[in-house]
């Protein structure tokens, strides 16, 4: 639990100046989506909130982290459960506490409790390869269990998230080639088998899959096909997208944002406010805010002193790409709709202060690298 | 140095690899917003453009309709109607918006199902449509302020209904004029294609009748247009282009509202008289019709039927009970549509026909015994011609022959007409001077609905002369009895004598007076005739009583014509034209089953009254 002069030092600053540049589009964009409201103002409290949580996390050791894993990760399948106990619906989805103030979302901190659970089980295996299939029932567990629980909330989206998360640390622990075709197996057996029940028993697919989910995926492959249901979003989005250019509409002169035609402009399609107001240069800018600090994450998980830190870093970097990737994909006709907010620019303080505490670790990590062989 | 390699752990190597996926992830979502943003921006930016913004139609006000003084007969008011669209692409409830749109519309005392199914037959949703699919229907015209404020803004619960502001016509004096000024009403299913190529909106409404039929092009105006920027709900939240409409142009007519008024009063007046006074109260009569015609110009002073229905009535739906009872009987003009036997008014003709074809001469005394055999029937029966009441007026002079409208002199001009010529040529010629003076022809008056006369198919050349063969309009005679007066030129009658524009009140368009022949009769014959005319008013003329006591000198000529149907009463007829020295004004009056000519005589003595007091004071 030191705190020396020489951590601050190794503060990976880029990281910081990163987030000061999404907190500005952040600002912009909500301000923009929402003129006539404080939700801006309320971003920047929650930005402040998160740095205070952020600052507290690079004062806890590493070690501790590492330590307390299992019992966190204990503490956040509890969470889960308990949301179908005590947690009504939010837009369809049994996924948030409602604490008056905020409403809390399990799955968030989930999130980062599984990854440093793997990647504390990983590090104990000390590179010890896998040589069956079998042998990788363990991470499967400890990733099942929270995906299955947020998959019957259900939350399409946040369940994906895990599924990148674990393919990125299996990636990086160095599991075989063949057993990821097994899993890719898997995951297409399971498909086909979904794709017959559509076929022969509409009555008991429609109850595993929500009807609103294929409507997406419908939608996704043809927009046009519901131009006023689902496809309208994607649609919309588009347009504002679209009518953005290379140079934008200007700050504040975007229309289809405050105006309505995109749905959750501020939220899940805030990308789409900030690409019609700034157009391709704007949104370039945004999206290599986003691969900068991927890389500064990766440039961690290289540096780090132990391989803890590592799969970390790579559990991290599985988060934040399929976060990015599937949200302004979405707003692009690249990804279905799924209802993820953009990381660090979506309003919202629960999925915000995820980004910081899994930042802070990140940065913790950075902090205590190994010295460089010439110091 | 290749064993340190080696030792580098597999997870950065592999980390590398991860690395390697993320920016390929990251290239194809700069590749896709590139392709977006760049490529097909200018598509979206389109899009984004037509999304936003809707057009809203402002209806131009219609023209006016002023009397020649340019008092204004008929404007406009603005009402709120609701629509109805239907829209496939939608999901449309139709019972649950003709619920929603009930519990709105339905006052208290109405029963609210009732009220729904009405409101479900408006909507015209099949499966057998009333109108194309694609019309928006109209549910209901003249909304309160209130209802149209919580339609607006529970539109959600109502896909398809729309609040439009609508324009009616407001005609001030009810039912003046009716059949003349006509009524407007939404467009014909089969006219859309016609009048939506003229820039018309489905919803508009046009001339139907009448004058607004006849001068729609001068009347309609062009519509403006509201452009405004729409959120996602489509309420407007910016102005973005406003095109003024424009509208229509007015018109003034020929006829002062007074002098009309007068004309129409004084028929309703008559009409009620004949049907309830305690002398042979006449049972058939329903009906008259009068016109008069400005002589030197042929400008129509008054044209007017009685009854008449009231046009503000097409502003809403009509009811079927409404229709039969009130509007079908009486939507017709009679004065240019309503073809009768004119008996005795046709004798002034007949004279100048004998004159022009050198049967008389102007000082011709002709023995009048009260009847004269004309012809033998199939059996060999003789067929006589007889006088109103065998009467039997000695010799007699043309004058005369009209003064006492003597059928034996008329009778003596056609039998030697058939002498000299033969039957079919005879009633050739007595064809050919009929439209020589318009009878029998349409008269060209402005308006859409005129018919031609009626010929009979049968040889009666003898009746032909008293008026009991061919059926000719009021409007006809009015024309005929003017070109009597004015020396012999037909002129077209018109209602509308100047276009005044509908923004600056400048006059754009006169009307200017039109001849359409000048009939081949001599001066001179004309002039005997004239005198005829003259003595009809004189005493010991048909029409002396009703006229007697006028201050100014008048030409007339009744008529009283059996009517086809034997069992009715007679049809009374009367032109005529004044003052005698100077005409100015003829008119002519038909009061269907009137009983006789006396029956107009109150009526022409109205409109001299009426005609002296308003132009001659």
């Amino acid at each position: 639990m030191v705190f020396s002069k020489r951590l601050i030092k190794y503060i990976d600053y880029w990281i910081i100046l990163i987030i000061i540049g999404l907190a500005m589009f952040s600002y912009f964009g909500i301000s923009s989506a929402k003129p006539d409201s404080s939700y801006a103002l309320k971003q920047l409290i929650w930005y402040g909130l998160g740095l205070i949580v952020l600052l507290v996390i690079l004062y806890v050791d590493n070690d501790l982290i590492r330590h307390y894993a299992y019992f966190a990760y204990v503490v956040g399948i509890v969470l889960l459960l308990g949301l179908f106990l005590f947690a009504g619906k939010t837009k369809g989805i049994t996924g948030w506490y409602n604490l008056g103030f905020f409403k809390f979302q399990p799955a968030e901190l989930m999130k980062i409790f599984t990854i440093i659970t793997v990647a504390k089980y990983l590090d104990k295996r000390q590179e010890k390869r896998f040589e069956s299939f079998i042998e990788l029932f363990p991470l499967f567990l400890i990733f099942g269990v929270p995906l299955l629980l947020i998959l019957i909330q259900p939350d399409l989206g946040t369940a994906l998230v895990f599924v990148s998360i674990m393919l990125s640390m299996m990636l990086v622990y160095g599991v075989k080639g063949k057993h990821f075709a097994i899993l890719g197996g898997i995951a297409g057996l399971g498909l086909l088998g979904l794709t017959l029940l559509y076929k022969f028993n509409q009555e008991l697919f429609s109850k595993l899959v929500p009807p609103h989910q294929l409507n997406r995926l419908v939608s996704f492959i043809d927009p046009s096909k519901d131009p006023l249901g689902s496809g309208y979003q994607v649609i919309q989005s588009l347009i504002a997208v679209g009518s953005g250019q290379l140079y934008g509409v200007g700050l504040y002169q975007g229309q289809q944002g405050k105006n309505n035609w995109v749905p959750e402009a501020h939220t899940d399609f805030i990308f789409s406010v900030i690409a019609e107001e700034h157009g391709f240069i704007g949104a370039s800018i945004l999206i290599l805010l986003f691969f900068l600090l991927i890389y500064r994450i990766v440039h961690i998980g290289i540096n780090s002193q132990d391989r803890f830190g590592t799969y970390v870093a790579a559990g991290m970097v599985g988060m934040f790409v399929f976060t990015i990737f599937e949200n302004v994909g979405m707003t692009i006709g690249l990804m279905p709709i799924t209802g993820i907010p953009l990381p660090f620019v979506s309003y919202g303080g629960s999925s915000l202060l995820t980004n910081f505490i899994s930042i802070g670790i990140i940065l913790n990590i950075g902090m205590r690298r190994k010295p460089l062989m010439f110091e | 140095m290749k064993l340190s390699k080696d030792k580098k752990p597999i997870a950065i190597k592999k980390i590398n690899i991860l690395f390697f996926i993320v920016f390929i992830l990251f290239a194809a979502i700069i590749f896709r917003l590139s392709y977006v943003q760049l490529v097909e921006g200018e598509k979206y930016k389109e899009l984004a453009d037509k999304n936003r913004t809707k057009k809203i139609p402002i209806t131009a006000p219609r023209g006016l309709i002023k009397d020649a003084n340019k008092e204004i007969l008929v404007s406009n008011k603005t009402v709120w109607t609701i629509t109805f669209q239907i829209d496939e692409d939608s999901e449309q409830d139709f019972e649950k918006i003709a619920y929603n749109l009930a519990k709105i519309l339905a006052k208290p005392e109405d029963d609210i199902e009732q009220v729904k199914e009405d409101i479900l037959k408006s909507m015209d949703v099949g499966p057998y449509y009333r109108a194309s699919k694609y019309i928006p229907r109209v549910i209901k015209v003249d909304i309160n302020e209130k209802a149209r404020a919580y339609i607006e803004e529970h539109k959600a619960e109502l896909p398809g209904i729309e609040i439009i502001p609508d324009q009616m016509r407001n005609y001030i004096y009810n039912d003046f004029m009716a059949q003349v000024i006509g009524y407007t009403r939404s467009i014909p299913n089969s006219e859309l294609d016609y009048y939506q190529a003229l820039g018309y909106k489905l919803t508009d409404r046009i001339g139907r009748y009448g004058l607004e039929k006849q001068y729609e092009y001068v009347l309609h105006g062009r519509d403006g247009e509201n452009v405004v920027e729409v959120d996602s709900r489509y309420s407007a939240i910016k102005q973005k282009d406003l095109k003024k409409p424009i509208p229509g142009n007015n018109i003034i007519l020929t006829v002062d509202r007074r002098f009309q008024q007068a004309v129409e009063q004084s028929m309703e007046k008559q009409i009620n008289r004949l049907q309830s006074r305690t002398v042979k109260p006449l049972k058939d009569v329903e009906k008259a019709t009068a016109v008069v015609l400005d002589v030197k110009t042929g400008a129509v002073l008054a044209m007017g039927n009685y009854p008449r229905f009231d046009p503000n009535w097409y502003n809403s739906p009509i009811s079927q009970e409404l229709y039969e009872n009130y509007i079908m009987p009486y939507a017709a003009n009679t004065a240019i549509r309503g073809r009768f036997p004119v008996g005795s008014t046709v004798k002034p003709l007949t004279v100048l026909m004998g004159l022009e074809e050198e049967i008389i001469e102007p000082d011709t005394v002709i023995v009048d015994k009260g009847r004269i055999l004309y012809d033998r029937d199939p059996n060999g029966n003789p067929l006589y011609m007889k006088n109103y009441g065998s009467k039997a007026n000695g010799p007699i002079t043309l004058q005369q022959a009209l003064q006492k409208s003597s059928n034996v002199f008329m009778t003596e001009i056609a039998l030697a007409m058939r002498e000299k010529f033969g039957i079919i040529k005879t009633l050739e010629i007595m064809r050919y001077y009929d439209r020589m003076f318009g009878l029998g022809e349409k008269t060209g008056i402005d308006l859409p609905e005129e018919l031609p006369g009626y010929m009979s198919s049968s040889l009666n050349y003898v009746h032909h002369t008293i008026g009991q063969h061919d059926t000719f309009t009021a409007m006809q005679l009015a024309q005929y009895v003017t070109a009597i007066a004015n020396g012999g030129y037909r002129m077209r009658p018109y209602l509308v004598q100047a276009i005044e524009d509908g923004v600056s009140g400048k006059i754009i368009y006169k009307f200017e007076p039109e001849v359409l022949n000048k009939v081949d009769i001599s001066e001179e014959n004309l002039k005997a005739v004239q005198e005829g005319m003259y003595e009809v008013t004189q005493p010991g003329g048909t029409a002396y009583y009703a006229l007697r006591g006028l201050p100014i000198k008048i030409a007339a000529k009744t008529g009283t014509a059996q009517a086809a149907e034997r069992n009715k009463d007679d049809h009374g007829i009367f032109i005529g034209y004044a003052p005698y020295e100077s005409p100015e004004i003829a008119f002519a009056i038909i009061i269907p089953y009137g009983g006789g000519s006396s029956a107009a005589g109150p009526i022409v003595r109205d409109i001299i009254e009426a005609y002296l007091q308003i132009y001659k004071s």
